[in-house]
């Protein structure tokens, strides 16, 4: 800790001081539709000096005074070139021209070579047009489905919600949406994801080296942003598929100042069941729907604003016998504001939540159960561009939570059901962080952070205290603790230290080093092998740890032909501790003393990833490969407090290789094919070494969790694109999209099971599960004008 | 809260396809099973001895019929079980009370010893009134006559419950019919209706149900059963876990014996489906 310290003081002096400079700073903006453009580069040609636009679309450049040529680099865009007399501050904002999409491929930029160059790694970032050109499932555009492609990312399997990064579980995932946490990101249980394709413009996953400014997640960091809205004229897209149909509409409200977007999605599964003869049947729902909207507005120069929220649903429900919904919503206020040309700064008030509710709406029977999180979250973060090659970043945060798991109330008639309900909890997570990335020569480039997190758990809660000697249980409860409104029940606190480098070996290659250390305070209380949308979140308190994670990892970066092709060859190593496991038989619904269900064990991940990836017009894609492990231990003071005899054993979601290749091809401007094959090692399950019979049930005898496999998993998706002839010069554009997931229709295995057979029960069975066990094809249409 | 099972048939509507597969699974060795309980009521109560196997043979249990038991009411010698015609069961007739507490010792002939933790018998309530009217389901539900039945919860939390069901005489067996509840829902309240039955009855069954009062340990042992045989096949299977419940081997603690032996008090109620 001490040795990051000083090397911060250390970067700190070496600042070089003298020569009389200026700052050229400005934003960086889509010509076409008036959008920012994030991660852009802005390079003085000749001097070696360059910066890249931040997550707003923001560069500052301070020079020494003179003549410079500007130029600027964005992927899939042209280079715009500006000629500056610098001789004091200079305000340039620039607008990029998309290049246009001809046959012959366009000379791949400079701005590619951000894969060496960058200080970044374990890092991808993914526009929305990327994501589009993979052949999806039901042709819905799926923000996590895509990101699965990429080395270091995998599932426990098929319509499992949410994803595992680098042997992490799923829920030490951060998923920002325009900054706000989404704390369920799935859609019908796990199938998609909530992130509507056309209402999304990029997309960025940092599974290592996570920057300072990031905390409360160990694994990494989704960092989701949507559409700000066209500043210069009016548009809109849509498209009408098998699962569900789609429309966003955008334009200014006043020209190159403020904007809107608004999107829409709606499944349509449940409207079929309207045509069935059963008129019971017909009063069946089940659909999920999506609602975006964004209002986007540039004061001045110095000032701007935006107001994102996202509002989105799954709704089932069985006649008046049964309905279930879940959904989350977000609420993101952001002003950006300069102080100077140089003091950047960002502040954000949002305000995320996630719940869910089910029961029986009619009879004695009649019941309502609600729970959710709710989230409100301040922070403001600065950036101040020091000079050419330094930056610094600082800012603070804080946020709180109200967490409520479960209240079931009985309806009017019920005589049956009592109230009941798991008190809220409350929690506040104040953090601060300051990080510099800083060029050393012309070779080396340092980013090192340090982040500072607090959790304070707060009453109103009565906690009950258990007796040390024996293990957790609703009987060994000796005492309860009362603590009123605001009261301080359980503090914790820790530094994050972050840290990347870069070492540039030439033009084309570079080695990159990282180190993090992230903690989280608050869990996803899950036993299933995917989550179901009734797990709840819990903070860390007297009877749950904060989790914390250490992760190294190094690689070597490289770029071929004009940085057509990029590798990139990473190995890592990270231990995470104090995690949650379960209790056998773990009841984690709607339990007050929940606590008792739960365990603590450390996590161990380490691994390979090798990516190449070719970047053009024609043809693009990228090749994947993972050699990876990921296991866990639990080994409590008493046998129940201790899973697999105290012996390590992999995760769900361990798959040692993992392979997959995504191909896109330009036939002609009109057709487009691509195609994705993935190859995983089957995930690990347990097998039974015996089974007795008790009561007419035969059960089978567990020893070794997770010490066998199923088959290996191993896809083929295609599809192809026709975009209308009649496409040229109109502004009502066309397009249609068909093919297929799963083309060859392998029974890939979600998992074995083992039951007694139904014919004949004293008869047991082993049973393959295939979830998506055939070819599923699809057709959609979209349009935009 | 029997709507859980609504939760369950999400699950199954998301279950994709299920093929029945071979697979070489490694060969455990035999355990010993205890299968048994004390109860109220008089008569007699049995209790069964056997081995597991291993999971892919497919055939009997073997029995274990030269075993000596002896139960012990709160601490004390009661009874001892004698062994049945059928090998591997074992008999007595000794009744249980509301608010003792049990447990048994088993030694077998190789001069391994066993022995239970100890059970409190429970206070349990009567079944109310038991019916079978033929009940309209909105589909998917098929539409029949379904078992109903009308008890009551005494106040105070903590107790938890099992119910037995059976059909012309003839138990019925399987994970699908295990039905376990506490009362964290429904404490001090008078549960009216209750649907117990989850398949049409046909006219002229005659439905028996039998509940029982189990210790929360009973009732922890068997949500582990229902978890690790009925909630399984779809995306939302909970980790497979080993099934331990309150046998011990004396001499080696650490040693896993299998099985259960409970303490109930136990109702009994039937109806006729007209």
């Amino acid at each position: 800790m001490k040795r990051i310290l000083f090397l911060l003081l250390f970067i700190q002096v070496g600042f070089i001081y003298g020569q009389k400079k200026a700052t050229l700073s400005g934003y960086l903006k889509d010509a076409k539709s008036g959008e920012t453009l994030i991660g852009a580069n802005v390079v003085a040609e000749g001097t070696g000096l360059g910066v890249s636009t931040n997550a707003y679309g923001f560069y500052s450049l301070a020079l020494p005074s003179g003549q410079y040529t500007i130029k600027f680099y964005y992927l899939g865009f042209e280079t715009e070139v500006r000629n500056v007399e610098l001789t004091t501050d200079l305000t340039l904002n620039v607008e990029m021209k998309e290049s246009s999409v001809e046959l012959q491929e366009v000379v791949v930029t400079e701005d590619l070579d951000k894969n060496v160059k960058s200080v970044e790694m374990s890092t991808t970032q993914l526009t929305i047009l990327e994501v589009k050109a993979i052949p999806q499932l039901l042709g819905e555009v799926d923000v996590i489905r895509s990101i699965l492609l990429l080395p270091g990312v995998t599932t426990v399997g098929e319509g499992a919600s949410g994803f595992n990064v680098r042997g992490g579980n799923i829920d030490q995932n951060l998923i920002l949406l325009d900054e706000a946490p989404v704390y369920n990101s799935s859609h019908l249980f796990g199938f998609f994801s909530i992130f509507n394709g056309d209402a999304v413009r990029d997309l960025k996953l940092y599974k290592g080296g996570i920057p300072a400014e990031y905390g409360g997640r160990l694994s990494s960091v989704l960092d989701v942003r949507q559409k700000e809205g066209n500043t210069k004229a009016f548009h809109g897209a849509g498209g009408i598929g098998v699962l569900s149909s789609r429309l966003m509409l955008e334009g200014p409200i006043v020209k190159d100042k403020c904007s809107f977007m608004v999107a829409g999605r709606r499944s349509y599964a449940d409207l079929f069941l309207k045509l069935a003869s059963d008129p019971d049947l017909r009063q069946n729902q089940a659909y999920f729907y999506d609602l975006n909207a964004k209002v986007n507005y540039q004061i001045d120069d110095k000032n701007s604003v935006f107001l994102s929220s996202y509002f989105g649903r799954d709704i089932f429900s069985f006649s008046d016998l049964f309905r279930f919904s879940w959904g989350n919503k977000t609420l993101t206020l952001r002003w950006n504001h300069l102080f100077s040309d140089k003091l950047f700064s960002n502040f954000t008030l949002l305000v995320s939540d996630y719940d869910y509710s089910l029961g029986v709406p009619t009879g004695d029977q009649a019941f309502d159960w609600i729970s959710g999180i709710t989230n409100v979250y301040a922070k403001a973060d600065f950036s101040y561009y020091l000079d050419p090659k330094s930056t610094v970043r600082f800012g603070g945060s804080m946020l709180y939570y109200g967490f409520d798991p479960g209240k079931a109330t009985p309806g009017p008639e019920t005589t049956v059901f009592i109230e009941f309900a798991v008190p809220n909890k409350y929690a506040v997570e104040p953090g601060v962080f300051a990080r510099i990335d800083r060029k050393i020569g012309t070779r080396f480039t340092l980013q090192a952070g340090l982040r500072y997190s607090h959790f304070l758990r707060l009453g109103e809660e009565t906690i009950y205290i258990y007796d040390e000697n024996k293990p957790k249980s609703p009987e060994t409860i000796v005492d309860s603790v009362h603590y009123g409104n605001g009261e301080i029940i359980s503090s914790f606190y820790g530094l994050e230290p972050r840290f990347s480098a870069n070492y540039l070996i030439d033009d084309e290659s570079s080695v990159k080093l990282s180190y993090n250390r992230t903690r989280q305070y608050i869990h996803l209380v899950s036993n299933t092998t995917s989550a179901t949308p009734i797990d709840v979140w819990t903070p860390s308190g007297p009877h749950v740890k904060p989790a914390y994670a250490d992760q190294i990892a190094g690689g070597y970066f490289r770029n071929f032909r004009n940085n057509r092709y990029e590798l990139s060859g990473e190995i890592y190593y990270k231990k995470m501790y104090d995690l949650l496991d379960y209790k056998n038989g773990a009841e984690l619904i709607l339990n007050p003393t929940v606590e008792t269900e739960m365990l603590s064990g450390d996590g161990t991940a380490y691994g390979l990833e090798l990516m190449l990836k070719r970047n053009g017009k024609i043809w693009s894609g990228w090749i994947s490969y993972t050699l990876s492990r990921s296991e866990m231990l639990v080994k409590g003071q008493y046998p129940e407090e201790t899973i697999n005899n105290g012996n390590p054993y992999p995760n769900n979601w361990d798959k040692t290789h993992d392979f997959s290749a995504t191909g896109n091809y330009n036939i002609t401007k009109y057709w487009q094919v691509s195609a994705i094959f993935v190859y995983q090692t089957g995930r690990p399950v347990t097998y039974p070494d015996g089974k007795f019979e008790q009561n007419g049930i035969i059960i089978p005898v567990y020893n070794n969790r997770n010490s066998s496999r199923i088959p290996h998993y191993h896809r083929l998706d295609f599809s192809v694109t026709y975009d209308f002839k009649k496409n040229e010069n109109k502004n009502y554009k066309q397009s249609i999209v068909f093919g297929a997931y799963n083309l060859y229709g392998r029974r890939n295995a979600f998992s074995i099971f083992f039951r007694q057979s139904e014919e004949n029960p004293l008869q047991t069975e082993m049973v393959r599960l295939s979830i998506l066990g055939s070819i599923v094809p699809f057709v959609t249409y979209n349009f935009q004008f | 809260m029997k709507n859980l099972v609504y939760i369950a048939l999400f699950g199954l509507l998301l279950s994709g396809c299920q093929d029945v597969v071979y697979l070489d699974l490694p060969n455990g060795k035999p355990l010993l099973v205890v299968d048994g309980e004390i109860s109220d009521q008089a008569g007699k109560k049995f209790l069964k001895l056997s081995y597991s196997i291993p999971y892919d043979k497919q055939g009997e249990f073997p029995v274990e019929a030269n075993a000596v038991v002896r139960l012990f009411e709160d601490s004390v010698e009661v009874a001892f079980y004698t062994a049945d015609s059928i090998p591997g069961l074992y008999s007595t007739t000794f009744t249980g009370t509301t608010g003792r507490s049990y447990f048994i010792t088993i030694e077998t002939l190789d001069g391994e010893s066993f022995y239970s933790l100890p059970e409190m018998l429970n206070r349990v309530p009567e079944i109310d009134s038991i019916y079978a009217p033929y009940i309209d389901f909105p589909a998917p539900f098929e539409d029949g006559n379904y078992a109903l039945f009308d008890t009551w919860e005494p106040a105070g939390l903590g107790d938890c419950y099992r119910w037995r069901q059976y059909i012309n005489g003839q138990y019925l067996g399987g994970p699908f019919y295990l039905v376990v509840r506490d009362d964290r829902l429904v404490d001090g309240n008078n549960l009216v209706g209750f649907q117990i039955s989850f398949d049409p009855l046909l006219v002229g069954d005659s439905f028996y149900l039998e509940q029982m009062s189990i210790t929360r340990s009973a009732y922890e042992y068997w949500t582990l059963v229902v978890t690790q045989t009925a909630q399984v096949g779809s995306n939302f299977d909970p980790p497979p876990a080993p099934v331990i419940g309150n046998i011990r081997n004396s001499n080696n603690e650490d040693d896993l014996v299998l099985g259960y032996f409970s303490a109930v008090g136990l109702r009994g109620a039937g109806v006729r489906v007209n």
